[in-house]
């Protein structure tokens, strides 16, 4: 059973189960408290029943002109309640709310080159590669950066889907390229 | 800012203090009627922890009402920390009175108690604020928002909430129409919050086109829970149709609700509407779940409970979202059904796949609440968890293995004391438990609840360092700390006195003092009013955290067994009346039971369940050990001590050895008071008593509670020998005499014990070689431990693990000094 849910500031005291997952990251408080007092309706949740948070989404706007979009910044799922569509409840719904009200003309989200799990799951949800942005995660030296996937889904506003490209895996760009 | 204030703030951030007051006075020299650099020496002094002489010059600023921002803001901060809200806020109060056309120090005054977390306050700002500079929208909006916060304070009469909701309703109707979704927002919150009497113009609002146009969440949200608590059944009806319909948003509160609706009304057609769209959407969860739940409203959910079961039991979820309606189903009809779910592939485990896995697991979750007398159950969760560890090839790395879920399952079984057709002996029992987990934890990396129970079981075991090592794997950082700490640091003082542990929790709330207000504001400022109220709450859940409380007070006693020193997590008496908020997570821990029964985890905790009790009395007892030279201040908070100490609130927060080193302190502020022969034989006595109770060298088992009491031991002695010390070089008469020879033998006594106990923790240690072959020898051969796959483990070295682990407490507690 699952509802969604804005998240509140008091919410964070209440996310263990997903966060104590390996792959989630947990952020330093000002992070998450400067994402929903800019974005809050793009800060939400889902519950079960008994008010457990299983999910949740952080999404932003940025960019300019025809780059103004809406921004996957963290996706994250409880153990318990993976592979049942939460992911796409969550990624939906960013999609809904970066059309109305921010008018976006797409969303875009980034991912580890190499995680092959995360970029089949979103290619599900209608994402595709855009570019490969080379060493956007950055490593100790001698080891080099990974290179991340910059995937999007054009929105509503996008009529003649410009915001998407092919073979968006070769198309290669530094990180001073993109938004940051 | 001018040169002499940048000098004076550079050494105020280098914490060189007495530079700082040498600047001030430099500073003070050439101008002394700077109120500034008055308030910076109050401000330096309450840095140095003397809040008396912060106050004395303060209050003596505040007399003559300064108008400068600065120095008010200054001035706020310091009395906010060392004599409360109400004193700080008649600060900006009387400037306002003074000012009243000052825009400036009125938002200051604002910011300052809407960030100082000072909710009355800052609805006192707001209103004056409004009211000079009611043309300014956002400052309307403000002050509706004031209000409405106010009226949810936990200490407002009832009367208050009337008042202070119709202020935010009136102020929200100065505004007009919303020009955003959270202008919506504030003004939907404002309206919950009156109540009954706005409820109707609520619903009304909530439905809107002009609302609904917002598309927002919050709004949606509070339009279905304020149609349900009006019991407007037609208007709930309608709402959750058109999320599920027209929306087309699954969403569980909606069919939910929708299903009551059609109950309370009767309508047939709507029945057949409701029914209908069930028939349609019963491929996805919500529309599943909602048939159960539908059901359940006549009764009996055993049909509905196995079509879903069988669409969704191969999630990992299934056993939580029926648990619910368990009490509604058939259990040997369900049990039954659960058998024939398993068996297409109960016989070919080794090649189970994801799915499958989950079935069987949530099948078993189901007979451990429903069948508790089964004995065989540990040994076949087991049974089942060896032929599933083929299945481990396939799985990635960062995945979980669900297997993990049966042995889980049956350390919960054997912690409860359920029904098993072997033995292990009482000794043994978390001791086998820790072997199993091991297994488990060796083969899935990243199984966060395997870690965090053994976590919990080596540190009842009094094995720090092993707990320790597992809770580190688990990166819990950040706001985490808050939650999760307590996991590893209940009780650190008495199991591993080292500050080093403690440090990443105690930066949380440094960070929280930091970062948050800036948050508050810009709340504010962004006009993002639906987080306002979660900000604040949230501010305040971590300023006032017993997470934070117990850490102060642990880490004193930290400092005053290892004679280190650690900066922060100071303990003033402000702090002893502080309204605690609980954020601790022990559900995480929570395992499988049903809804309203307590956790396993709770009978093996260690200790009671600290809290504002707690936090207190031992609040109190620190300052009352500061305050010998006092009597005055002293003997107040012993009043307070000893009346605490007979509170039922207490009794169940402390264990018996914190309880009776408590009353050793209590009885000493008693000798302080008045050092006679009958007070200080009766410290004696109860020194004594304790020493021989929680010291013994009897053959016991070393655990948390057996290493706990040494070190409350410790750490009393280490407070009563110099305490008399002082004393008796305080007290006229003392030195010599029948008194001082039994302050002498006093002394000599606890040395003595000490010595005693250090010689008891030398001995298990010697023996430690022999004690882990014959504990590995004996845990072999348990049945649990013969039935389970231990190939990837070597149980002797965890035997020596736990043992060495044990052992640096024991370490710990010979190296101490009295």
């Amino acid at each position: 059973m699952t509802s969604l849910r804005p998240f509140h500031a008091t919410d964070l005291f209440r996310v263990d189960a997903v966060n104590l997952d390996v792959l989630t990251e947990n952020y330093h408080i000002n992070f998450y408290l400067s994402y929903l007092v800019s974005w809050p309706t793009l800060f939400f949740s889902t519950e079960n029943p008994r008010g457990e948070i299983t999910g949740y989404m952080m999404g932003k706007t940025e960019g300019k002109a025809k780059e103004w979009h809406g921004h996957v910044t963290c996706l994250s799922v409880a153990s318990d309640y993976r592979r049942i569509g939460l992911a796409r409840t969550l990624v939906d719904n960013l999609e809904r709310r970066s059309e109305d009200p921010y008018d976006a003309y797409f969303l875009d989200l980034f991912v580890r080159a190499s995680n092959v799990q995360a970029i089949g799951l979103y290619k599900g949800f209608g994402y595709s590669v855009y570019r490969r942005v080379v060493e956007y995660y950055s490593a100790d030296p001698p080891e080099t950066g990974e290179d991340a996937f910059d995937m999007r889904k054009p929105l509503k506003r996008d009529v003649k889907r410009e915001s998407i490209r092919e073979d968006g895996e070769n198309f290669r760009v530094s990180p001073d390229e993109v938004y940051l | 800012m001018s040169f002499r204030s940048n000098a004076i703030w550079e050494a105020i951030e280098s914490q060189n203090y007495k530079l700082a007051h040498q600047h001030i006075a430099k500073a003070l020299r050439r101008n002394p009627k700077d109120e500034y650099t008055q308030a910076l020496k109050a401000y330096v002094y309450s840095l140095q922890r003397k809040p008396e002489d912060a106050l004395t010059i303060a209050r003596q600023l505040a007399d003559t009402v300064p108008s400068s921002n600065d120095t008010l803001d200054l001035l706020y901060g310091i009395m906010l920390d060392s004599s409360g809200a109400t004193e700080a806020g008649m600060l900006y109060e009387r400037a306002a009175k003074k000012y009243p056309k000052s825009e400036k120090i009125l938002t200051s005054w604002f910011w300052a108690t809407s960030t100082g977390l000072d909710v009355r306050g800052q609805q006192k700002a707001a209103m004056a604020l409004q009211k000079s500079f009611g043309s300014n929208r956002d400052y309307t909006l403000w002050c509706a928002t004031s209000c409405f916060l106010a009226a949810l304070e936990a200490d407002a009469t009832e009367m208050e909430k009337m008042l202070f909701s119709g202020l935010a309703r009136r102020m929200i109707a100065l505004v007009g129409e919303s020009q955003t979704a959270e202008e919506a927002v504030i003004k939907a919150r404002i309206l919950q919050v009156v109540g009954a009497p706005a409820r109707d113009e609520l619903l009304k609002f909530l439905t809107d086109d002009a609302t609904e146009k917002w598309n927002n969440l919050e709004l949606a949200v509070m339009r279905l829970e304020v149609a349900v608590e009006s019991e407007n059944w037609d208007v709930v009806f309608k709402v959750a149709k058109k999320t599920l319909v027209d929306e087309c948003r699954d969403d569980y509160e909606s069919w939910k609700q929708m299903a009551v609706a059609v109950k309370k009304l009767g309508d047939a057609a709507l029945v057949n509407e409701y029914e209908g769209l069930l028939a349609e959407k019963q491929g996805t969860r919500n529309g599943a779940l909602a048939a159960v739940f539908y059901a359940s409203l006549a009764g009996d959910v055993t049909e509905q409970a196995q079509t879903y079961f069988t669409k969704f039991g191969r999630k990992q979820c299934a056993f939580e979202d029926l648990k619910p309606f368990i009490d509604l189903v058939d259990s040997e009809k369900w049990l039954a059904f659960l058998d024939s779910q398993v068996a297409p592939f109960s016989d070919a485990l080794g090649h189970a796949t994801y799915d499958q896995l989950n079935v069987i697991v949530n099948a078993r979750k189901f007979v451990y609440i429903l069948r508790p007398a089964t004995d065989s159950y540990v040994l076949e969760n087991i049974k089942l968890y060896n032929a599933l560890l083929p299945t481990l090839k396939t799985k990635e790395d960062t995945e979980y293995f669900a297997g993990d879920d049966l042995l889980l399952l049956a350390v919960q079984w054997i912690l409860d004391a359920r029904p098993t057709p072997f033995e292990i002996t009482k000794q043994d029992v978390v001791m086998s438990l820790v072997v199993l987990l091991e297994s488990a934890a060796g083969r899935d990396k990243h199984q966060f609840y395997v870690r965090l129970w053994l976590v919990r079981l080596y540190l009842y075991i009094g094995c720090f360092q092993q707990a320790s090592g597992h809770y580190s794997s688990l990166s819990i950082k950040n706001i985490q700390l808050d939650m999760l700490s307590h996991h590893l640091l209940t009780r650190l003082s008495t199991l591993s006195p080292v500050f080093k542990t403690m440090i990443a929790t105690r930066e949380i709330y440094d960070m929280n003092a930091v970062q948050t207000p800036k948050y508050v504001k810009a709340s504010y400022e962004a006009g993002s009013y639906s987080q306002v109220q979660g900000i604040k709450d949230f501010a305040k859940r971590l300023t006032n955290s017993v997470g934070k409380g117990v850490l102060c007070v642990e880490a004193k006693r930290i400092g005053r067994l290892s004679g280190a020193k650690m900066d922060g997590l100071g303990i003033n008496p402000q702090m002893i009346d502080m309204k605690w908020c609980d954020n601790r997570d022990f559900e995480v821990l929570g395992g499988v039971r049903k809804v309203g029964e307590s956790a396993v985890e709770e009978k093996y905790r260690i200790g009671p369940r600290q809290g504002a009790n707690w936090i207190e009395a031992f609040m109190l007892k620190e300052t009352i050990v500061e305050l010998w030279a006092n009597a005055k201040s002293r003997e107040g908070y012993a009043s307070r001590l000893e009346a605490l100490l007979k509170s039922e609130g207490l009794a169940s927060e402390v264990t018996k050895a914190e309880k009776w080193s408590l009353e050793v302190v209590l009885q000493l502020a008693q000798v302080a008071t008045s050092m006679t022969q009958a007070t200080v034989t009766k410290l004696q006595t109860l020194l004594d008593a304790g020493i021989s109770e929680f010291g013994g060298t009897s053959e016991s088992q070393v655990d948390w509670s057996w290493i706990h009491d040494r070190f409350i031991i410790f750490e009393t002695i280490k407070i009563v020998i110099p305490s008399l010390d002082f004393l008796s070089s305080t007290t006229s008469g003392a030195r010599g005499g029948k008194l001082g020879t039994l302050i002498s033998a006093i002394k000599k006594t606890c040395v003595a014990k000490a010595e005693t106990i250090k010689e008891s923790a030398k001995e298990i240690k010697n023996g430690r070689d022999k004690w882990v072959r014959e504990t590995a020898e004996r845990l072999s051969s348990y049945a649990t431990i013969t039935a389970l796959d231990t190939s990837n483990i070597d149980i002797e070295a965890i035997v020596e693990g736990i043992g060495k682990s044990q052992d640096e407490a024991l370490t710990m507690l010979r190296m101490l000094k009295v």
